[in-house]
């Protein structure tokens, strides 16, 4: 029967699946099978992405153990997986892709870590295509959508490239390494996933042996009780699995979905906050392949304010790779689907997502994540907008009832203004109104590859129709200028007199 | 508590700083992408990061805007300058694009103002300030509609200069097609040769 222990982990979810046994030396620790995390629930065997400080990439690795050591220190042993690029100089003759894999194996520095578990960053879904009776073979389906294959093994002793299976790693079967017999689905629904019942028992544990090594991370000596491998050793020269995790959020925030049912009071988390960086915010949605995503998230990473070991910028980082990577704007519009978008007005438009944030919290105890409208051409410069991403649909309803009933004023005297949902924006591409096409090519057709991109952009010279033309649309836009200013001027001024009315300011 | 407001002053020079080397590109088309505006302005100098801003919140079929950090302030200035001067076109023609020196308003994500706090009040029914706010609140949301207006007005002008604009061009195309044709033909040469002008000199 699953035990389910509730422990809170700063700001992310946890959970305890099944128990296994405890540790042969130390009692103290206590193994598992699975557990949820961040709403994903993980198992034995299950293949996941790990961040590590300051590499775009993240890397993926297999679960082989799981477990707690007292003091609530969560554990996981991971077996690697090596990336084409990881191990070029061994490749030689053997051919492979982007989604290829090669699987640790033998013995020696990088075959596997101790991480805490804090340092998982989402489930990967890779396909074994290994032709092996052992091996469920997978449909071809499985094999385009899974984020990564693998048929071969990287022996970290000897450095090559193998292609037949060993019969174990680690001291783990074969057979458990391979495929699933049940699908690997990356999104589960919180639910306990108990593995094979009948694979494992405590008998599993006692066969290895003590432990000794390890890890960089602050481990204490108590890891004696891990069933280890023999390498005694894991220098982290070239392999430095130093994972600490380092958020990416998109604007200094923690954020964080639970479900509705959930009463959780959000007040008690902590959040912590990291600065703020530009993040590459593309209008097109984007596939979740990974390395693309993490490419993006990869930018300038450098000047964060906290790295916190492990936990709550590992929220946001977790979060910012599977929702967050999605634009804003489709972020947006999940969250006004969801009911849980709030947007507001009557801002200062100097103010930040994170002071708005801060204010939001105080005023409200509303753990949320703003966005702030950025002023661009047709924007209001008097007014700052933002909108908001609550926890909840209740929070979104009540607070804007809140602020619509009774008056939330700022500092600069402005009440606050909010509105349920987001503002109907227009669905089909946008058409551009000034470019002229002909159809037999006499001016120039609109190409957008690379290399031509220079040939379609250029000055315009005095001296040709097209400059006629764009001195016409210069006019234009100067027109569109000069009535905004006075519009402005004119609100300006209205505003004025409206906040001198308050009696005590 | 002094050194986070150190760091966040840091960040927020950092942040000015690289307002100082940003301009912001407008009415770009929607098939322009970053790779087309990287190229196009790398006469001007490197290009360190574009990011496009999407339109989150007005309601118009509106073009693109994307802000561009170049590597000093120099080079930006250069860019709007130049912009200014002659009508820089991208990926079609005539409408040209619009340079501006960037504004920290323009980043979504700025980081706050050190050291500052905001101080918020709850007005209750009853006090007389209730209905100033009331009355400011009606009033926000009336300047906002005046400028969506006003946008609007000036999408529908920019709609029919495109289209007078088109409909010229056009004319004027159909009427060099008709010449060529004409030329090609041989109809001109025969007519040429019947009146006995020449028509060599073109």
């Amino acid at each position: 029967m699953p035990q389910l222990e509730e422990s809170e982990n700063g700001d992310l979810q946890f959970q305890w699946g099944k128990r296994r046994g405890v540790g042969n030396a130390n009692k103290d620790v206590q193994f598992y099978e699975s557990f949820i995390y961040d709403e994903e629930s993980y198992s034995l065997y299950d293949n996941v992405y790990l961040f590590k400080e300051g590499d775009s990439e993240p890397y993926v690795g297999k679960i082989l153990k799981i477990w707690e050591q007292p003091g609530q220190k969560r554990r996981i042993k991971i077996l690697w997986f090596f990336r084409p690029n990881d191990i070029s100089r061994y490749l030689d003759g053997h051919a492979s892709s982007e989604k290829d894999l090669f699987l640790a194996s033998g013995e020696g520095v990088g075959l596997s870590n101790i991480n805490p578990l804090e340092a998982i960053a989402g489930k990967c879904s890779v396909i074994c295509t290994l032709r092996d009776e052992r091996n469920p073979q997978p449909s071809s389906i499985a094999i385009e959508k899974a984020d990564f294959i693998f048929s071969r093994f990287f022996d970290v002793g000897s450095c090559t490239v193998l292609e037949t299976p060993p019969e174990a790693i680690a001291g783990v079967e074969l057979k458990y390494l391979l495929n699933h017999p049940k699908d690997q689905k990356p999104e589960h629904s919180v639910k306990l996933e108990v593995v094979d019942s009948g694979a494992f028992d405590d008998s599993f544990i006692k066969k290895l042996g003590p432990v000794n090594d390890l890890a960089k991370l602050r481990l204490d000596a108590q890891i004696e009780s891990d069933p280890g491998t023999k390498k005694p050793t894991i220098k982290s020269e070239d392999l430095d699995y130093d994972l600490q995790r380092k958020a990416r959020p998109n604007d200094g925030l923690m954020k964080h979905t639970f479900d509705d049912q959930e009463t959780s009071d959000s007040s008690t988390r902590k959040r912590k906050y990291v600065s703020d960086e530009d993040n590459q915010d593309d209008d097109s949605v984007q596939v979740p392949k990974v390395s693309s995503q993490l490419a993006e998230l990869a930018e300038a990473k450098n000047n964060s304010l906290d790295v916190l070991p492990l936990k709550p910028n590992s929220a946001a980082l977790h979060r910012s790779r599977w929702f967050a990577d999605m634009p804003w704007k489709a972020r947006i519009e999940k969250a006004h689907h969801q009911g849980k978008l709030m947007f507001l007005e009557n801002l200062d438009p100097s103010y930040s997502a994170s002071e708005i944030e801060d204010l939001l919290l105080e005023a409200f105890k509303l753990d949320c994540t703003v966005k702030v409208i950025p002023h661009v051409t047709f924007h209001n410069p008097h007014y700052g907008q933002a909108y908001v991403i609550c926890n909840s649909r209740n929070e979104a309803t009540n607070a804007v009832q809140e602020i619509d009933e009774k008056c939330l004023i700022l500092s600069d005297g402005r009440p606050l203004c909010a509105k349920l949902g987001m503002i109907e924006l227009p669905q089909k591409a946008a058409k551009f109104p000034g470019h002229l096409k002909v159809e037999k090519g006499r001016l120039q057709p609109v190409r957008i590859e690379h290399k031509q991109a220079v040939a379609t952009s250029h000055c315009s010279q005095p001296n040709t129709i097209e400059y006629e033309l764009a001195m016409e649309w210069l006019l234009l836009f100067e027109k569109y200028q000069r009535s905004k200013e006075k519009l402005l001027k004119k609100q300006h001024r209205q505003f004025r007199a409206f906040i001198s009315k308050y009696s005590d300011k | 508590m002094s050194s986070s407001i150190e760091q966040a002053r840091k960040e927020f020079a950092e942040f000015e700083e690289k307002v100082k080397r940003s301009v912001l590109l407008s009415n770009l088309s929607p098939e322009v992408t970053a790779a087309v505006l990287k190229m196009a302005l790398e006469q001007f100098g490197n290009v360190v990061n574009i990011e496009f801003v999407p339109n989150l919140t007005i309601p118009y079929d509106m073009p693109q805007c994307a802000l561009v950090e170049m590597e000093d302030p120099v080079k930006a200035r250069k860019v709007i300058k130049t912009m200014k001067d002659f009508p820089f076109m991208i990926s079609g023609m005539p409408r040209p694009v619009s340079a501006h020196p960037a504004k920290a308003e323009m980043f979504s994500d700025r980081p706050p103002l050190p050291g500052r706090k905001i101080n918020f009040r709850w007005v209750d029914k009853s006090s007389p300030d209730f209905e100033v706010a009331e009355r400011l609140k009606r009033l926000c949301s009336r300047h906002g509609k005046e400028s969506l207006a006003l946008a609007q007005l000036q999408l529908e002008e920019e709609e029919k200069l495109a289209k007078q604009q088109e409909d010229m061009v056009m004319a004027n195309y159909k009427k060099h097609e008709m010449i060529e044709l004409l030329l090609l033909d041989g109809i001109a040469a025969k007519l040429a040769h019947r009146y006995g002008i020449d028509l060599s000199e073109e």
